[in-house]
């Protein structure tokens, strides 16, 4: 039976050093810990507090610490550490360095209008930390921060969501449902490239495709992330309950400049795999051939290309899209998809129906609300007004401005895409947890006590009181440590001794 | 995290701490929309040049206009340059 859609978003940012020592690595780590020391000016201490990631039920990996990149950077800025840096916020997210990319994963999040606020606040988190290496760099110097998927060259990093789920589900029944949703969604997830990375493919038979990350999808089911990516991605570590959840983890999203594209993408996902928890979906609609099927709909810019079915039908990306959305509708009139928040349920509902209509029409009329459209539409007017191909750099080098966070240097910040929430809201996302999960916890409790926190995690936060041992508080349940639930006593309680004390009567 | 596991012996959760909420999601009040109209003829009749199209395709002009100052001032260079390590 379905469970409260609980989700997140992480994001894996590109990231290039202007007139600088390029290794990506001490640059990431740079960057975050600039932020960090801003925050620290600003609540007044001359060193942040060291809360760092507990890593208890993960592999944290070598250390790829280079003594002389390091040594460089510390030559210019002496007051910011580059280490490996691993922070967690008071808003509840972790901020840190994977894989030679900055990665920002938002907090856990009660419904999915919170979780796009919270991804909004990651961009607006990661402008800040450009502005404050910006002033730690030399003038020439600048750290530039792009949230896309690839570098057009053959390498990708992700932008991943997460999704609560009942243990009790068959995985195999999430992997026959799930898999069509993943690669029919593209339509309206896709933020667009220029090319392909495909090995073989020219430029001149796929110009433009709707999805930056299709291309590096080679199986169907698989445990990978960095090769051999799956489009089901069957990760087993649910930071919570293990016997009551499972947090379904998917690796095949593009990042987002669109609010309307990544509220989409989540409100569409939510709502169907709370439709496979309670199994009402239509066990005929299974594609024969999951992954040709998803180059194929990522590089038909018609959305007329039909689909093999397991049982010889054919249907197209838009009419299994249409399908899903019908199934979706009849389960939230059911009640079913008040595990979304019922209200958010409803917004997500109206706008796959406006968004799938405008895609059957003229795709183009959303242009000012999906990111490959609006991509798509800026480039091709721009090729024909100067006479150029595809193929040429600048349309390749404004497939990549599209993604630069800079206002200034931002193509997405120019086409006019709508936004769906109040940028007050996002503002207040940048240090203030979402109220109702825990999150919530995690995030007053490092802003009220961050001497005394040694280190936090998803399921956990580990204080030091000073007392002879450490007390550790796990939180297995992600909706509560909420608001409702410890927002008057962590307002009511002098010290952190005094919360472990009254939380433990 | 084995050197704090350790010394850990004191564990509060929430779990035990914490009621369960009072309000079940049954429970919550509901606003709801009216249910969106079923897939239809309507579709078709839309007309695509609304204000808001028209809006737009000004709008775009206008960026095509001013794109050029906004653009990466050697494309070939930045291309070239741009490159990430793969990631997850």
């Amino acid at each position: 039976m379905a469970v409260p859609k609980v989700c997140g978003i992480e994001t894996e940012f590109g990231i290039v050093v202007k007139n600088g020592d390029p290794n990506p690595i001490a640059a990431s780590s740079f960057l975050i810990n600039s932020y960090l020391a801003l925050l620290a000016s600003e609540r007044g201490v001359r060193t942040q507090p060291h809360v760092g990631w507990d890593f208890e039920d993960e592999s944290p990996g070598s250390d790829a610490r280079d003594a002389r990149d390091t040594a460089l950077l510390l030559s210019v800025a002496p007051e910011v550490e580059t280490h490996l840096v691993n922070a967690v916020l008071t808003n509840g997210a972790r901020y840190y360095v994977d894989h030679a990319h900055p990665e920002y994963s938002a907090p856990e999040c009660a419904d999915v209008r919170e979780a796009l606020i919270h991804d909004r606040a990651g961009e607006e988190i990661l402008l800040r930390s450009m502005d404050a290496a910006r002033r730690m760099l030399p003038d020439d110097q600048e750290i530039v921060v792009y949230k896309n998927n690839s570098d057009g060259k053959g390498s990708s990093y992700g932008c991943h969501e997460n999704y609560l789920m009942d243990r009790n589900v068959p995985f195999g029944r999430i992997v026959h449902h799930i898999s069509v949703h993943l690669v029919t969604r593209q339509i309206f997830t896709g933020a667009g490239k220029v090319g392909s990375e495909s090995p073989g493919s020219r430029t001149d038979e796929v110009p433009f495709q709707i999805t930056q990350r299709a291309d590096f999808f080679e199986e169907e089911v698989g445990l990978e992330t960095t090769l051999k990516r799956p489009i089901v991605n069957t990760r087993d570590e649910p930071h919570a309950d293990p016997r009551r959840y499972r947090r379904f983890h998917v690796i095949a999203g593009d990042a987002n400049m669109s609010e309307t594209a990544t509220y989409l993408k989540l409100g569409t996902t939510a709502a169907v795999l709370a439709m496979i928890e309670d199994d009402v979906l239509d066990p005929s609609i299974r594609l024969a051939h999951p992954i040709p099927a998803m180059h194929a709909v990522s590089r038909d810019l018609t959305l007329t290309r039909s689909l093999e079915l397991d049982d010889g039908r054919r249907m197209s990306a838009l009419d299994i899209q249409w399908a899903l959305l019908g199934a979706a509708r009849d389960h939230f009139e059911r009640g079913g998809l008040d595990v979304l928040n019922g209200d958010v349920a409803a917004d997500i509902i109206s706008l796959w129906e406006s968004v799938l209509t405008g895609l059957e029409s003229d795709p183009l009329q959303l242009a000012d609300q999906l990111d490959w459209v609006a991509k798509y539409r800026l480039f091709d007017a721009y090729r024909e007004r100067h006479g150029i191909d595809w193929d040429h750099a600048r349309l390749v080098a404004m497939d990549l401005q599209y993604h630069d966070l800079r206002p200034g240097s931002s193509l997405a910040r120019r086409v006019g895409l709508k936004q769906v929430v109040d940028p007050a809201e996002v503002q207040r996302a940048m240090s203030q947890p979402p109220e109702d999960t825990r999150a919530y916890f995690r995030g007053r409790c490092l802003d009220r006590f961050p001497s005394d926190i040694v280190t936090a995690n998803w399921d956990s936060v580990v204080f030091d009181v000073g007392e002879s041992s450490l007390r550790r508080v796990p939180m297995m349940e992600p909706l509560k440590g909420t608001k409702e639930h410890v927002g008057s006593l962590i307002d009511e309680v002098e010290t952190a001794a005094e919360l472990l004390d009254r939380l433990g009567n | 995290m084995g050197v704090f596991n350790n010394c850990l012996h004191s564990v509060t959760s929430l779990r035990y701490l914490v009621a369960e909420p009072e309000v079940s999601m049954a429970e919550r009040e509901q606003l709801r929309k009216p249910a969106p109209q079923r897939r239809g003829a309507e579709v078709e009749a839309e007309p695509v040049t609304s204000d808001s199209g028209e809006r737009i395709k000004a709008e775009l002009d206008d960026l095509l206009d001013e794109i050029d100052e906004v653009l990466e001032v050697n494309a070939e260079e930045f291309v070239k340059s741009y490159i990430q390590k793969g990631g997850q």
